[in-house]
């Protein structure tokens, strides 16, 4: 191998595990719901979608407001973003799904499809029908500047990327297993009647998993955004999607899990895109699932049912 | 003086199945109350109208004179109103501590700020919740298995760590669901040292239990349910001199 493809093979490996944070970052909150409930919200993907646009109008109004200030207009466009997904999230469990929770299964599901719909075309009608683009001067910066790692470049916004993944990951790593809120988490996804006979607020802590799952999609979007440098109303389906597959992957309600299987699409995505271009990234994508699915049929890291019995 | 807990003309149905008819029950602080019948009786229905988890068709349930008929089970619970099950309930997937752990989550205010942010105070709280939580678990003898996943622990033990977990909670009355049930003799004596040993320590206890001998040895007063329907109460010997508890309930038994 010449130094080029070494260089460009890390580049490759580098994109790929960047994308899979993406991923990671939003199946993370497919799988907390569905370990706490045993639903699937399929309203997830708009809730990135929807942190994507709050960040690009929040740094629209901060640099009319007081100039183009990149690290502090960014830093606030990403609280911002937080806010609104989590209040979204927050409002999305209150009204589409508590009162469904004794339905029947299919009950919240449909109410979930029927929601993500929803927010797709509200933000279709009333922010913008078309692509909207990152704003250059910012994105840019981020893209443009890059370290260099060997003879491969890795830019600042994947550093970034992989920066916030990490410490997030540990972050949430450490509340689940070792806080108070943590453990009320664990024994709400284990036994929401005993949960809730040993005094804990079982609805706010549904709620406070809807708001962390969704300010973690909300940086995921922004994340995503100044990547590709666009956004969409649709975006959030199709991330949504992927991510979805992801936490299956990776076993649902599995937190490492869900990061795995995160990494392994993101991977499997870049290396397919540079041997065969990138219109084959969803084919091998669903090709991997399937394949794991087969083997596994609880995914990687997913309990086998003879654990459960 | 209020008693601790009065129920006035509990009553809860299932359809056309009068599981309770007009309980009424007063438990001072420091008393051990078993309440006793036939199976199917509605001493389970009655503990979860206590609980919280069914809502009583009428009738009221006064705690230290507030009426908390309706609560959801977490603020019956806040209340200081604690639980353990006939088939045990344990969070089978978590550590023994952490099942003691979790019934800490209501006495200290949580900000998720202050965990952000990691402070002081935060981490004094963890400790101090890690250090009473072991208190609870020598109470009951279970400190040396603290790391064990619970559900490998014996049938006897998930039992102790149940009462663990529901003392964690510092409640004032205690609902113990047959805790005897499926114990041999020595067993059973070591859990009647426990129960006496709790209300030593001031907590009122209510009692469902099927094992005469226990029952008869620890309660100060007994509540004898037929058909959902209070027959009699009053102190042990009293209650099984009842020509109708006899009929109803011990008819076929006369080993006490």
């Amino acid at each position: 191998m010449t130094a080029d493809s070494t260089s460009t093979l890390t580049e490759i490996l580098v994109g790929g595990i960047s994308r899979g944070a993406m991923y990671a970052l939003v199946a993370l909150g497919y799988t907390m719901v569905y370990g706490v409930l045993g639903m699937i919200n399929f309203a997830h993907g708009e809730i990135f979608m929807i942190g994507m646009f709050a960040c690009v109008y929040a740094i629209g109004a901060f640099s009319v407001a007081w100039g183009d200030h990149i690290m502090l207009n960014l830093t606030l466009g990403i609280m911002v973003a937080m806010i609104f997904s989590a209040a979204y999230g927050y409002a999305n469990e209150r009204i589409a799904y508590r009162r469904l929770r004794k339905a029947h299964v299919l009950a919240p599901l449909t109410s979930a499809i029927g929601i993500s719909t929803f927010l797709q075309y509200f933000i279709f009608l009333t922010v913008s029908k078309d692509t909207v683009n990152f704003p250059r001067y910012y994105s840019d910066y981020l893209t443009n500047h890059h370290i260099n790692l060997g003879s491969a470049e890795v830019t600042y916004l994947q550093l970034t990327i992989l920066g916030l993944t990490l410490v997030i990951m540990t972050g949430l790593f450490y509340l689940i297993n070792f806080t108070r809120l943590g453990i009320a988490l664990r024994a709400t996804a284990q036994d929401q009647l005993m949960a809730s006979l040993v005094g804990i607020p079982v609805n706010r802590i549904i709620a406070f998993t809807f708001i962390l799952g969704s300010a973690l999609a909300a940086i995921a979007g922004v994340m995503f955004s100044m990547y590709n440098n666009v956004l969409v109303f649709d975006a959030g389906y199709r991330v949504g999607l992927k991510a979805f597959t992801a936490a299956i992957l990776g076993g649902i309600g599995n937190i490492p899990g869900a990061v795995l299987g995160a990494m392994i699409l993101g991977l499997t995505e870049a290396l397919t895109t540079l041997n065969f271009g990138s219109q084959w990234d969803d084919p091998a994508t669903f090709a991997v699932l399937m394949l794991v699915l087969m083997l596994r049929p609880r995914g990687l890291l997913g309990e086998r049912v003879a654990d459960k019995v | 003086m209020t008693p601790l807990l009065e129920t006035r003309g509990l009553s809860k149905s299932f359809g056309g199945l009068k599981a309770v008819q007009n309980v009424d029950l007063r438990i001072d602080a420091n008393r051990i109350v078993s309440v006793i019948g036939p199976n199917g009786a509605g001493k389970t229905t009655f503990f979860n109208c206590l609980s919280g988890i069914y809502r009583p068709e009428s009738g009221a349930i006064l705690l230290d004179g507030h009426n908390i008929t309706g609560r959801k089970p977490h603020q019956v619970c806040r209340r200081g109103v604690a639980r353990t099950f006939q088939n045990i309930r344990l969070f089978p997937e978590m550590s023994v501590l952490e099942n003691v752990l979790v019934a800490q989550f209501q006495h200290r205010s949580m900000s998720p700020l202050r965990l952000l942010l990691h402070t002081r105070r935060f981490r004094e709280q963890e400790k101090t919740s890690r250090e009473e939580a072991y208190d609870f678990l020598e109470f009951v003898g279970l400190e040396k298995y603290a790391d064990r996943v619970s559900s490998s622990l014996a049938y006897g033990l998930q039992r102790r760590l149940e009462i663990a977990r529901a003392l964690a909670t510092k409640p004032r009355l205690l609902l113990l669901d047959e805790p005897a049930a499926g114990m041999n003799p020595q067993e059973t004596i070591e859990m009647v040292q426990l129960i006496s040993r709790i209300r030593e320590r001031g907590l009122a206890i209510l009692l469902i239990e099927h094992h005469m001998k226990l029952v008869m040895t620890i309660s100060d007063d007994i509540l004898v349910l037929d058909h959902g329907v209070p027959i009699a109460s009053g102190a042990p010997k009293e209650v099984c001199q009842n020509p109708q508890v006899i009929k109803a309930y011990l008819g076929e038994e006369s080993d006490f």
